[in-house]
């Protein structure tokens, strides 16, 4: 009975009281909590003076105008930190965060342009971004913005770029690396999560960089002056005047611009055509389905797990649904992002996920970065033609497959293909089938200890079933 | 030809210029050396800015003057 009360009262303490959130700690001007659900910023006494240019000057009105900044309100709570604190706001919330590791090429050029031109119109109202970080850009409704409000200071003439070092660690050196080495060195910025060092860019590209005048300048040069320089005090200057500045931004601006990756010729384009085994009326009739079960359902939040370029994930999106388009591919989520790009599409967001590997919990105590599953669970999920990936590709067992599920979602529209399948055939041609338990029955029993089996249709003129499955524990 | 040779040449005497300046092996303090290289360059990018700005603003006044020469021949 004891242990009991015990419990509730301090499930009562972590519902009211306010807990720091994990990634919050570096930036002595404030720090993020969450309170009731709720996100919301302490703003500190030592950043007040900042805090009120930023409001007073016009500045924040500007970005917010401009979509260039997450908008927030300021409110009267009681801070959880009542002698450093000046002010409490609440953030806009975001659908989802994610992380520069799972975002494509332009996404991160995207996010990269944002950051300089949030510089450029800082400096036109006195004032300058002290933190060029990538984890402080997020898609919002299809746009990059700036979420933390703490990241301008008040300009001084005569300073250099104080954030220039993580601008080139966070966006230029993982951008250089994609467009003149491979896309795949972007899991870098995974495990250098302040950036990947400049000198180890320096030595993964190609000597061909150095034609561009800005990577050789931002890049090559840059590591170098930080290996001549290190542990050098610097001695105040008045050098580097406001020109001085925005010549930096535009030279920034210039190389990011420049920055190109191309699927054409970089062996990605056999991914470009995706092609499937339905016949035109099968696709049509997986397309109903998913359609209705949608409508009925109506989630607020899906996650299209294996969306390829995103043919299905739009269904939900275009229904107003906030939809997340995750592929392992970074081609099919380059071609997705620049669909969304032309249709000014708001309400789907592609990413780049590996399901056999999911973005794991980084930083500091593993609380810095959140894993995907920390993220969750969001309202449904779709994993259509992707099982057989998982079970057959990855040996996963069908168990953990249906639990690794219930964690993420509480709908579950699964497509269920079967060996016969000539995709799964395909998966089999080069290996022995120890594959006995991947059969329909097998999967209907399994699933259904974590899902309650709602309906199952057939796709026509295909072997294919898809099922509309609950979640038992969420 | 020769303009070739001064393509090529001159940004690598600048590279050169830049590389023999900056030689050193010690260990990394990356906030100085952002710093220092900011400052070494300051002039330079000042200098493209101002000439970029300048640039523009000619070829502003070049396409008003052009644009309303247009517009009084139409007239």
């Amino acid at each position: 009975m004891k242990s009991n009360s015990n419990q509730n009262l301090s499930k009562i303490r972590t519902l009211t009281t306010p807990e720091t959130l994990g990634s919050s700690f570096r930036d002595p001007s404030g720090f993020l909590f969450k309170q009731q659900g709720e996100i919301f910023r302490q703003i500190n006494l030592e950043y007040r003076n900042h805090y009120d240019h930023l409001m007073s000057s016009g500045l924040y009105q500007y970005l917010v105008e401009h979509t260039l900044m997450l908008t927030h309100k300021e409110i009267e709570i009681p801070p959880p930190d009542p002698i450093t604190a000046y002010k409490i706001i609440k953030p806009n919330m975001l659908d989802f965060v994610s992380y520069p590791y799972e975002w494509c090429f332009s996404q991160l050029k995207h996010a990269a342009l944002t950051t300089l031109r949030l510089q450029r119109n800082a400096l036109k109202y006195g004032m300058c971004l002290k933190d060029a970080s990538a984890y402080n850009i997020q898609f919002h409704h299809g746009k990059p913005v700036l979420i933390d409000s703490l990241s301008f200071e008040t300009y001084i003439p005569g300073k250099p770029w104080i954030a220039y070092r993580q601008f080139c660690q966070h966006f230029l050196a993982p951008l250089s690396l994609a467009a003149y080495r491979d896309i795949r060195l972007f899991q870098l910025t995974k495990t250098f999560i302040d950036g990947i060092p400049l000198d180890l860019t320096s030595r993964l590209l190609p000597n061909r960089s150095r034609f561009s005048v800005g990577v050789w300048m931002h890049i090559h040069l840059h590591a170098k002056s930080q290996q001549k320089y290190a542990n050098q005090k610097i001695k105040s200057s008045n050098n580097f005047n406001l020109n001085s500045m925005l010549g930096l931004i535009d030279s920034l601006e210039n190389t990011v611009n420049g920055m190109k990756w191309k699927l054409i010729g970089a062996g990605w384009e056999s991914y470009y055509h995706h092609d499937h085994n339905y016949s035109p009326n099968g696709l049509k009739s997986k397309e109903k389905i998913i359609h209705t079960w949608l409508k009925e359902i109506n989630p607020t939040l899906v996650w299209d797990l294996g969306a390829n370029t995103g043919k299905f994930s739009r269904i939900a999106s275009q229904q107003n649904m906030r939809t997340l388009a995750f592929d392992i591919d970074p081609a099919a989520v380059e071609i997705n992002y620049q669909q969304c790009l032309d249709q000014k599409e708001t309400y789907l967001l592609p990413l780049v996920m590996d399901f056999t590997n999911p973005s794991p919990a980084l930083g500091w105590q593993h609380r810095e970065r959140l894993s995907l599953e920390d993220r969750g669970p969001a309202n449904a999920l779709l994993a259509l033609a992707l099982i057989h990936h998982l079970a057959i590709g990855n040996n996963v067992p069908l168990d953990r497959l249906a639990q690794f599920f219930s964690r993420l979602g509480k709908w579950l529209i699964i497509e269920f293909i079967p060996k016969e399948d000539s995709q799964v055939q395909r998966l089999l041609s080069y290996r022995e089938d120890i594959f006995s338990s991947y059969n329909q029955a097998t999967f209907e029993k399994i699933f259904s200890n974590f899902f309650k089996i709602h309906k199952v249709q057939s796709v026509h003129e295909s072997l294919r079933n898809l099922y509309l499955m609950e979640n038992r524990l969420l | 030809m020769t303009i070739f040779v001064l393509i090529t040449l001159i940004p690598a005497l600048f590279k050169g210029t830049f590389n023999l300046l900056l030689r050193g092996n010690e260990y990394l303090d990356p906030g100085s050396g952002s710093f220092i290289l900011q400052l070494i360059l300051a002039s330079l990018l000042g200098f493209l800015f101002i000439l970029k700005t300048y640039w523009q603003k000619l070829l502003r006044i070049f396409r008003r003057l052009f644009s309303k020469s247009n517009n009084e021949q139409e007239e």
